[in-house]
């Protein structure tokens, strides 16, 4: 077996020889300060790669504040289509002058820093390439002032790194174009602080950048969009007509994407009117009680948010479980425990969720990984809510939700919609006998009757206290053993409807990995690495729980497998030892957990600190 | 010569070492530098006095302050500070918190504290919208109001926190504004001088997301005549050249210019003690009506922790002071 040997300096950015070109893999970091603005100008040199066909992603680093805080924006470019995180950035964009200084050590060598002329003082280094733009004269000569102008001076790097990284004036036009949804007056006003900018680096700046986008075909047909707007569109189509939620960040863009969506796309086409309500409630509590009440009766209900507000909803999640009542909960999971870092990225909430609510409660969960999972998953929880009759948590992140991803366009979902065990007024007409939670098919899944089926059989009462198969009050020990066994075996219903997992097996693996949810990315990259170190591994990315035999097979194939995941205590790890316990030993923890999204580096670095390890313990033998 | 230590507080000794990180030009700055400024004249040694806060841009005051204090959970800064009160009644405790934080998440919290008359000083920032989270309406945001979560304005009726606070029962009410920060100084140190619960509404600016929320009253060359300052025992004048009254038409208030039909002693008297004339100002809206600012309400009933002791007490009268080890080994302890 191969020993990954070197790992720091095999995965470390190799330094650009002083000549060569270095086209279509880099990164980019602009520091602004919060609150300026700088967004339109990232995303207009974000969409001007993506539209030159060069595969990008973009990641927004910031703090907790409306304004004046430093704030990163992360462009990778990488005609491999890589889209993790990096640990290194080639090319600096600094304009902000509280953190320069940090910014311009943190370059390798080689680098290359645009910062903004205007600043009164400029670390330095011999060995990366300084370029100075004056952002003044460009933001006097726009004639826009105070805010406007603050806001325009972004687009002055904008102008600058297009003529550093040979992007064309028209890709960013059309970029701006599309940011200002064809509003030309905005994209005019941007655009002719952009060329001037364009005009003075290409008559002052002697210096021939080594870095440089070139047209590839790598992205037509694609687009970028975030998670949480993906996951919006997907609850549209998967017919979401009632949605409560209090605002909460990172989830807040998810509803924002729901209030823009809905009121063009839910309509009735009669009479004109709504087909929908959107309701911030008073809090989280209050958020899920109004879903599990929309839900019982029949509506696709769903609500968003994060840690703190799933933390408030554990005693409704338990009602919802024992009531067996459907609802669609987005956890776009940020850094706990409490408030801790809210606008940062993490996946702590697993264990949390999975069991949230007291007794024995147990929760289905869908772990999308991409944007397009987003959109599916959109569809694919309500489908699952209602087939199971029990609240589906969706576990996203900041990363995912409120980032820029490239996608392929979204497949119009070729399934109509599962709305599982309804039974009408004829169904009883025709059975003549009703029992709300009668086991009738063995698996767990009673049928329901909605409110307003006017069959004199109909009519239940939905409780949280013990209850008989009738839904009558019991304290009977039997009765409510009974209950508690059918709710098992309806969980291991769920087993075989909650999305497989994606499975990628190479011949020779020496060990398997795995990962959920935005962990996927840094995964590909880290295992291509290896790949070229000539370690094969085998991968496999949960998309949900409770697992079924697929993932034990995964796990049963592989001597030992690293479980990678952003948190500190290794929660998928826990729970896939519960559930895998003949297997338990087989199983590695990999938990890192930063606020950041993770790096194919730390993957790599890792998994190698391990196999290491492992050598030496066979030798000492 | 030996040196005296000073026991004075000076404002230095209340600003903590963390950077204030509010948006430029946002009212909270203000608001922090008349706490900051009344606390020393208070006389409370610095170690008694505590800052709770629930979570919002408004919340992050306690950072700034260098006292005990607590940044806890949204809206739940009410209950903390319950606890601390009963626990150690000889704290001087304040709570801060915003319109969502108290109003919306945590409206139940502090109906509770308010009602039991805890010995605390509740400070309700009100900008009528959610800063932290960029920008939602909140329970105190006007019907129409356009924000990213009300595309087509709000639908809601919005609530007035001096109306909720005094069907609470609150003890002390009153209302003052970040820009005006003599007044708001004033009314910190009767808030703070006020046994049991004091709530107190700021009108406070968010510079970002509902910038002109109070235009008209925030401005200090337009504002006395458009606001009116209480005083006990003294009638409803304003106006920059005390030409204005305010009387009662029946049971409506009315705006009455002075010289004319009408005279001083045609306006309503202020009297601190009256929930009746309480509820009359606190539906003096603006811009309907000049809304008033001051001391509301203020009545003394007996505190939370002084009804706690009391009951204490009494029982201690009645049946002895307790004896843990005999309660121990009585037959009927593992009876449940
Ligand atoms: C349980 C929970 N839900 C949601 C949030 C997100 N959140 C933080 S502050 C805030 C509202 C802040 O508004 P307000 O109380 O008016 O204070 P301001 O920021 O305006 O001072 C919300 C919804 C949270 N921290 N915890
Ligand atoms: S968002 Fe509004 S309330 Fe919050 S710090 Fe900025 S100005 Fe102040």
């Amino acid at each position: 077996m191969a020993v990954i040997e070197n790992a720091v300096e095999a995965t470390a950015v190799a330094q650009p020889p002083t000549d060569k070109p270095i086209i279509n893999d880099f990164a980019i970091v602009v520091a602004t300060a919060n609150g300026t603005g700088s967004q339109t100008a990232n995303m207009a040199l974000l969409r001007a790669i993506f539209k030159m066909g060069v595969p990008v992603n973009g990641k927004n680093i910031f703090p907790s504040n409306i304004q004046g805080l430093p704030t990163w924006y992360h462009i990778r470019v990488s005609q491999d289509g890589y889209t993790a995180r990096r640990e290194t950035n080639e090319l600096l964009v600094a304009f902000n002058e509280t953190t320069i200084y940090q910014d311009v050590r943190d370059l390798p060598p080689g680098g290359l820093c645009l910062y903004n002329a205007d600043f009164r003082s400029l670390p330095t280094r011999d060995d990366v390439t300084m370029v100075g733009i004056p952002v003044r004269p460009f933001v006097a000569e726009s004639g826009l002032k105070g805010k406007l102008g603050d806001y325009i001076a972004n687009m002055v790097y904008v102008g600058a790194m297009a003529y550093l990284l040979g992007v064309p004036l028209a890709k960013i036009d059309e970029a701006l174009d599309v940011h200002f949804k064809q509003r030309r007056k905005f994209v005019d006003s941007n655009m002719a602080v952009v060329r001037a900018a364009y005009q003075w680096a290409n008559d002052n700046i002697v210096y021939n950048s080594l870095y440089r986008v070139e047209p590839m075909a790598a992205t037509a047909g694609k687009m970028l969009i975030t998670g949480n707007e993906a996951a919006a569109l997907g609850a549209v189509f998967g017919g979401v007509s009632f949605a409560a939620w209090y605002p909460i960040t990172p989830s807040t863009s998810l509803i924002d994407a729901l209030n823009d969506y809905l009121p063009r796309l839910r309509r009735d086409p009669e009479t004109g009117q709504a087909t929908y309500a959107v309701v911030q409630a008073e809090d989280e509590l209050a958020a899920i009680g109004m879903i599990l009440g929309a839900g019982w009766s029949g509506a696709r209900a769903m609500t968003a948010t994060s840690g703190p507000g799933i933390s408030l909803m554990a005693e409704f999640a338990g009602l919802g479980y024992f009531s067996e009542t459907p609802a669609v909960i987005w956890n776009v999971q940020r850094v706990g425990p409490s408030t801790g870092l809210p606008t940062r990225t993490g996946q702590g909430d697993v264990l949390f969720t999975y069991y949230l609510g007291h007794g024995d409660t147990l929760n289905v969960i869908l772990f999308p990984a991409s944007v397009a999972e987003c959109f599916e998953f959109g569809v694919t929880a309500f489908d699952l809510a209602d087939e199971l009759q029990t609240p589906v948590f969706v576990l996203s992140d900041l990363d995912l939700g409120m980032n820029n991803w490239m996608t392929e366009p979204f497949a119009y979902p070729e399934q109509p919609m599962n709305r599982g065990k309804v039974v009408t007024a004829a169904d009883l007409q025709r059975d003549g006998r009703f029992a709300r939670y009668l086991d009738v098919d063995g698996d767990g899944i009673p049928y329901r009757t909605l409110p307003g089926n006017p069959h004199p059989l109909a009519a239940w009462f939905a409780r949280g206290t013990g209850h008989n198969e009738h839904a009558v009050y019991s304290e009977k020990p039997q009765d409510w053993e009974n209950n508690m066994l059918r709710l098992r075996r309806k969980f291991e219903t769920a087993r075989q409807l909650v999305p497989d997992p994606i499975i990628q097996e190479e011949a020779d693996a020496a060990f398997g990995i795995i990962a959920f949810g935005t962990t996927q990315y840094a995964i590909d990259e880290a295992r291509d690495r290896l790949a070229k170190q000539g370690v094969a591994t085998g991968f496999m990315r949960l998309r949900g729980l409770p697992i079924n035999d697929d993932v034990r097979a995964f796990i049963g194939r592989y001597e030992r497998l690293y479980v990678v995941e952003l948190n500190r205590d290794g929660q998928i790890h826990k729970i896939l030892q519960t559930e895998a316990p003949e297997q338990a030993a087989r199983l590695v923890s990999l938990a890192h957990m930063d606020g950041l999204p993770l790096t194919a580096r730390w993957v790599v670095e890792a998994i190698a600190a391990q196999e290491a390890g492992r050598k030496e313990q066979t030798s000492d033998d | 010569m030996t040196e005296t230590i000073s026991l004075e507080l000076t404002r230095k000794d209340f600003v903590s070492d963390q950077t204030v990180r509010w948006c430029p030009g946002c009212g909270d700055y203000s608001i922090l530098a008349q706490m900051q400024k009344v606390l020393p004249e208070l006389g409370i040694p610095k170690e008694k006095i505590v800052f709770i806060s629930g979570i919002g841009c408004s919340s992050r005051f306690p950072y700034y302050m260098n006292t005990y204090g607590i940044h806890s959970i949204h809206g739940r800064a009410p209950t903390l500070a319950s606890g601390l009160a009963a626990a150690n009644p000889d704290l001087n405790i304040w709570v801060v918190t915003g319109d969502g934080d108290a109003m919306s998440i945590g409206g139940n919290h502090l109906i509770h504290a308010m009602r039991r008359n805890v010995d605390l000083k509740i400070l309700l920032f009100n900008n009528r919208i959610y800063g932290l989270t960029k920008g939602q309406y909140s329970p105190t945001s006007r019907k129409g109001k356009k924000t990213k979560s009300s595309p087509m304005g709000s639908i809601e009726q919005p609530l007035n926190p001096l109306t909720l606070a005094l069907s609470a029962e609150a003890t002390f009410v009153a209302r003052a504004m970040d820009t005006d920060t003599v007044h708001l100084g004033e009314v910190l140190r009767a808030a703070a001088a006020h046994e049991g619960t004091s709530f107190v509404e700021i009108y406070q600016d968010c510079v970002i997301f509902n910038p002109n929320e109070w235009a008209g009253i925030d401005d200090r060359r337009t504002r006395p005549d458009h606001v009116i300052y209480l005083e006990h025992d003294k009638p409803l004048i304003f106006g920059k050249n005390n030409d204005k009254g305010v009387r009662l038409n029946g049971f409506k208030p009315e705006v009455v210019e002075l010289g004319g039909e009408f005279s001083e002693k045609d306006l309503i008297v202020h009297d601190e003690t009256s929930q009746e004339l309480a509820y009359i100002l606190a539906h003096m809206e603006h811009p309907n009506y000049p809304p008033p600012m001051g001391v509301i309400r203020q009545v003394r009933k007996p505190t939370y922790t002084e009804e706690l002791m009391g009951q204490v007490r009494m029982a201690q009268e009645r049946k002895g002071v307790g004896d843990l080890q005999k309660l121990y080994h009585a037959a009927d302890v593992w009876t449940v």
